[in-house]
């Protein structure tokens, strides 16, 4: 059975992708741990340690166990008989094995991971290397003989079912966009009705918002199709979300048999068997496909519909969403006690940032990295501070352990560590907030990389055998950063997606898309949605209307992103002729002459001429194509740019570039206020007591001898 | 240009690793050898100027004076000593093998014994030369050329010590200073501290089978780095 199971993997292997295999439903998968975004992985001294993570899609479920084949080579220097790799799958010790001869040779090791382990988020395998040189009792521990490589080609095969649980409002974006799409691709489709007006709209762009705000990294772009353009194929393979009334939208009808809360006339009926017209939510699994699942947003009429709308738009709501179906009626008034959000008070934790208590176990020289973003717009001032609360193991020799904290690769500080060093669990360093603000090139991140390199190392006594795990260092998550602040100056594209969102109450956000809009153009809007609700630091107002409903009285308040290009969005031209012009784009076709073709686009914001303090982003392009991608951008890289800068030329596979960059752009004029190093550093005690001891001595023996010479012994 | 101390270790790091058997001979000089000199010394000034062929009034007070400076040099030379400790304990600086990459021509074994013993003090300030140099100041009163024998000791331990990367140049001046001025202040001192000193050497005199086995016995623990003297010191005062 076994030996069949293994002609199988090859046959898959063999004929079918080199480096990807997709099976479709009961036929196993083989990725390379490349394929999961593993690099190759060296263990390196006689303790060496490594680690992969395989992140598990969330719509799988694995019953059968995972075969990986580890490909490694190792130092030719290595002892094959006393050197042994202990492989650990989430925690529990799956596999060891000793050195194959000829190790410098690339080597293949089998072993299984049992279902039971294959749980959660992914699996997180670790490598413990006992690596030796002799059979010597005693041996060195950090020979640079003693590497071993576990290449990025080693291979995982496993034999995912979809998953097959009842879904829960509770987990609804999880459920929706699913996580970790490493190897396949679960599309999420907006039904709407046929010619949607601007309240299914403005619904779309709320759960876009929401889905994107919830999501984070692992959303993936959406695409809308009405009932009449979903194609079988597309109600099979992605997830749904479909929006509109039981009149409007006829999918409704086709997936009667599925709705949890059954569907009567224009109404649905409630767990105590009553007919509803009110706004409901209801997620179920794809009638079309089992391991698909499908949102229904509706309700008796478009007023409804608005309010079951406003659930993705309210935290307290969202978050009280539970079972298969809920009317908003029915959801609790009083407010879900929730974490509270990050940076209130200037102070964001790294728990509240999503990260987690992090352990560094083993000797050597480990780097720890940290992806944060600020808040939009946010410009640190000075008298920010990085806090860290650590631990340390008591067996770690403080003369070269130590902890060195680099932002941006900007260093901000070191501090030793181990036993004896009286630094306290808890140390701040001052952010060099001019560094971090902008770069020499003039860059303004917006991401903060945060890189712990820390350094353990233990006291060896020779022949004394000291267990690796005692040297260990812990980083909680509740260190965290303490940034007073500023914010960027306005209009300028380094900031986006600010001030569309931010951290203090702004004004309303509209994406208008032209009148009549297509379903591609609609995709840009929610997408867009997407990617503010997903930087959005607290809850903002998000309307997506038509060019024909929007004038300059109705949206004087209001900040606007246009979208469409010039011959279908009537407001552009609108738009342009009351803006200023751009230095060097001053004639009829203004700013269009920057565009180099039809694959290319601009970026422009700038202050609203029909509201003080009010922004507009305005996408120009002469097609589809050129709209789509400046709209990629905005999506893919949030900010667009990381210049200043209020003008963006976007063409097709270049470098966006800054066009115009305008005087009203102010950075904070603190940044330079930056209290200088100084020349030369503060010399060590033992200096000035040498100094001291040299002085008084000299003084002694000058009086002594004084007296001496004297004869007043 | 300026040479910086590391540099000065290096330097003289290189001149004793030059060649295998004097590394070795400085690791012995530095180790037992250098604790067994200093009795040595205290016999020679203790005896010096006794003879038992001339017992007038004047050898006597001469052998007295000697005597009196034996006791001395040994209080300034322990107090030097356990406050250099201290020091070292308050500071801790790591010492040169800590830090610099030195070369050494002896089996690893060896070095990581003596790694093992010396890297758990700090070098700051130098103990070894706070207690030579105490007691060089003190001996010189019996004789220039003792007191001078004496700090040449002295030199060559500090140096052969900052060879071998147990301490800084910082760390020697600064050990040097702490006892010369202890052994000045016990020398001006010398009259005040008659309390002390005349009752041990009248014992001396007259219960010399007892005093004698217990002068061996601080002279051998001179030999042990004064571990004896410091735990009773340590008991007494309960730390």
């Amino acid at each position: 059975m076994k030996r069949q199971f293994l002609i199988l993997l090859i046959f898959v292997i063999l004929f079918t992708h080199p480096q990807l295999t997709r099976a479709q439903s009961s036929e196993p998968l083989t990725a390379t741990f490349a394929d999961f975004g593993n690099n190759e992985i060296t263990l390196r001294g006689m303790f060496g340690y490594g680690s992969a993570w395989i992140p598990l899609q969330s719509n799988w479920h694995i019953n059968q166990p995972m075969q990986v084949t580890l490909r490694y080579i190792a130092s030719p220097l290595l002892h094959p008989f006393r050197t042994t790799v202990t492989v650990l799958a989430n925690g529990q010790e799956v596999a060891s094995f000793r050195l194959a001869e000829n190790s410098s040779l690339e080597q293949t090791q089998t072993f299984t991971i049992p279902p039971n382990l294959l749980r959660g988020d992914g699996v997180s395998l670790q490598f413990n290397g006992f690596l030796r040189l002799t059979d010597a009792e005693c041996e060195e521990t950090n020979n640079p003989g003693q590497w071993l490589t576990i290449l990025d080609s080693s291979t995982i095969t496993f034999l995912p079912e979809p998953v097959t649980n009842m879904p829960d409002l509770a987990e609804l974006d999880r459920e929706i966009v699913v996580r970790n799409q490493v190897l396949g691709n679960v599309p999420v489709i907006f039904v709407l009705p046929d010619a949607p007006d601007q309240n299914v709209l403005t619904v779309a762009g709320k759960i876009a918002a929401r889905l994107g705000r919830e999501s984070g990294s692992h959303l993936m772009p959406f695409a809308v199709e009405t009932a009449d353009s979903l194609t079988m194929t597309q109600r099979e393979s992605a997830n749904l979300v479909v929006i509109g009334t039981p009149a409007t939208q006829p999918l409704i009808a086709e997936m009667a048999a599925a709705l949890p809360a059954r569907l009567v006339q224009d109404g649905f009926v409630t767990a105590d068997n009553r007919l509803s017209h009110d706004g409901v939510i209801q997620l179920f699994a794809s009638p079309w496909n089992s391991g698909r699942r499908v949102l229904l947003v509706s309700g008796g009429d478009e007023d409804a519909l608005m309010q079951a709308g406003e659930v993705f738009a309210d935290d307290e709501a969202f978050q009280a969403l539970h079972g298969r179906y809920q009317f908003v009626r029915e959801l609790p008034e009083t407010a879900v006690v929730t974490p509270p959000p990050p940076w209130q008070n200037n102070i964001a934790t790294f728990a509240q940032l999503g990260d987690r208590d992090r352990t560094i176990e083993g000797t050597g020289i480990f780097e720890e990295y940290y992806f944060f973003r600020r808040p939009p717009g946010w410009i640190f001032d000075n008298g920010s501070r990085l806090t860290l609360h650590i631990a340390t193991s008591p067996a770690l020799r403080p003369q070269d352990s130590y902890i060195a904290a680099f932002i941006n690769d900007i260093h901000i500080g070191t501090v030793r560590v181990g036993e004896g060093v009286e630094t306290g669990d808890v140390v701040s360093f001052d952010l060099p907030v001019a560094l971090i603000n902008e770069t020499a090139s003039g860059a303004r991140p917006q991401t903060l990389v945060l890189r712990l390199v820390v350094a353990s190392f233990m006291a060896e006594t020779l022949c004394e055998q000291t267990h690796p795990q005692a040297a260990w260092i812990r980083v909680y998550a509740d260190s965290f950063f303490e940034v007073p602040h500023v914010y960027m100056g306005l209009p300028d594209l380094a900031a986006f997606p600010y001030p569309f969102v931010s951290d203090k109450p702004e004004a309303p956000v509209s994406l208008v898309v032209p009148p009549a809009p297509t379903v591609a153009e609609i995709a840009q809007a929610l997408n867009l949605a997407a990617v503010l609700g997903r930087y959005a630091p607290a809850e903002f107002e998000l309307v997506v209307e038509t060019a024909d409903t929007v004038t300059p009285t109705s949206h004087s308040q209001h900040h606007l992103i246009i979208l469409g290009t010039r011959n279908r969005q009537p407001l552009i031209d609108e738009l342009l002729t009351e803006l200023s012009d751009v230095p060097g784009f001053q004639e009829d076709d203004g700013l269009y002459q920057a565009l180099t073709g039809d694959n290319t686009a601009v970026l422009r914001e700038a202050p609203s001429p029909w509201g003080n303090d009010r922004v507009i982003l305005l996408v120009l392009a002469r097609t589809e194509n050129g709209a789509q991608l400046a709209l990629d951008l905005l999506y893919n890289r949030t900010p667009p740019t990381e210049h200043p800068g209020s003008v963006l030329l976007v063409e097709d596979g270049l470098r966006a570039q800054i066009l115009y960059r305008s005087v009203e752009i102010s950075p904070s004029p603190r940044m330079n206020e930056v209290a200088r190093e100084p020349v030369v550093s503060p010399p060590p005690p033992w200096v000035v007591i040498t100094g001291v001891l040299v002085l008084t001595t000299l003084i002694v023996l000058g009086i002594v001898y004084w007296y001496t010479r004297r004869g007043l012994e | 240009m300026f040479i910086n101390e590391q540099q000065v270790v290096q330097l003289l790091n290189q001149i004793i690793a030059a060649n295998q058997w004097v590394f070795i001979a400085a690791l012995q000089l530095t180790g037992e050898l250098l604790w067994l000199v200093n009795p040595l010394l205290f016999i020679w000034v203790w005896y010096s100027g006794a003879s038992p062929h001339v017992q007038n009034t004047r050898s006597r007070e001469a052998v007295h004076a000697n005597r009196q400076r034996v006791l001395l040099a040994f209080l300034s030379a322990s107090v030097a000593f356990a406050l250099a400790r201290f020091g070292s304990g308050l500071f801790a600086r790591p010492r040169p093998f800590v830090e610099l990459a030195l070369q050494v021509p002896v089996s690893d074994e060896i070095w990581q014994g003596i790694v093992a013993a010396l890297g758990s003090t700090g070098s700051f300030p130098g103990d070894v030369a706070a207690f030579w140099f105490a007691q060089a100041v003190v001996l010189r009163g019996a004789g220039r050329g003792i007191g001078w024998l004496t700090a040449g000791i002295g030199f060559v331990f500090v140096f052969l010590r900052m060879g071998l990367g147990y301490e800084y140049p910082t760390d020697v001046i600064a050990g040097v200073c702490l006892g010369v001025l202890l052994g000045t202040a016990v020398l001006l001192a010398r009259h005040r501290l008659n309390w002390l000193t005349r009752p041990v050497l009248m014992m001396f005199g007259r219960f010399p089978v007892i005093m004698y086995p217990l002068a061996l016995l601080f002279l051998f623990d001179i030999t042990q780095r004064m571990a004896w003297l410091f735990a009773i010191i340590a008991v007494l005062l309960g730390i």
